[in-house]
């Protein structure tokens, strides 16, 4: 297996869908670092629920699942997408064909007030994003 | 119920609840099956008009789909833009 990487995010946000720490697993006390591809798999397995028979981690497995029956992803589908069976698309980009651009559908989700949504220029609470300038630097 | 406000609260209401209904349909037109979409969608829709009946009843038409004629066309009538007519 190979060695494994922080995912390098700054904060207590790894990124993939504003995961804390404790939902990301990314850095938890007692585990080793996830890479990147791993930070935000949708299932923290044991080494006995590891598929890779080499697998020598005792209590998080960083196992890459290398198709989406493999992944065994248990969330209700929100489309017709054969990829779209997971509310959070991003543990499933390995699956994907490379050189495409993919972007998640949004859910629906209690809407702003109008005040707040014409000031913030969004109706939606989650599309409201905070530009931190460039590079997220003031 | 917009009994209250003077010209320009009306046009700021007008203007949030459209704002409301542009930002909906851009998610409608992805999920055109979302029935809590449609629901957001019916309400806002029914909150401008109401205010824009009020407006208009009050202040005058806001564009020209909306005149009043008996006889003549009195749309002309009524301030340009750069006579003072968007003092909202």
């Amino acid at each position: 297996m190979e060695p494994y990487r922080s995912c390098g995010r700054n904060g207590n946000f790894c990124g993939q869908g504003n995961r804390s720490m404790n939902g990301c697993d990314m850095n938890r006390r007692g585990y080793a670092s996830r890479s990147t591809q791993d930070c935000c798999s949708p299932r923290n397995r044991n080494a006995d629920e590891c598929p890779a028979s080499n697998c020598k981690i005792e209590e998080r497995c960083a196992y890459v699942a290398q198709n989406k029956e493999e992944c065994g992803c248990v969330y209700s589908p929100r489309s017709n997408s054969e990829y779209d069976d997971c509310r959070d698309d991003n543990p499933h980009m390995r699956h994907m064909a490379l050189g495409m651009a993919y972007v998640q559908m949004q859910p629906w989700e209690c809407l702003s007030e109008p005040d707040t949504a014409l000031c913030q220029g969004t109706a939606f609470p989650s599309l409201n994003l905070i530009f931190c300038g460039i590079r997220g630097k003031k | 119920m917009h009994n209250a406000m003077n010209k320009h609260e009306l046009f700021s209401m007008i203007t949030k609840f459209s704002f409301m209904l542009d930002d909906i349909v851009l998610y409608l037109d992805t999920h055109p099956d979302c029935k809590e979409a449609i629901e957001a969608y019916n309400h806002y829709k029914m909150l401008r008009q109401e205010a824009i009946c009020e407006y208009t009843k009050m202040y005058g038409p806001i564009c020209k789909y909306n005149v009043d004629t008996d006889n003549c066309w009195d749309w002309i009538n009524r301030p340009w833009p750069w006579e003072g007519a968007c003092d909202c």
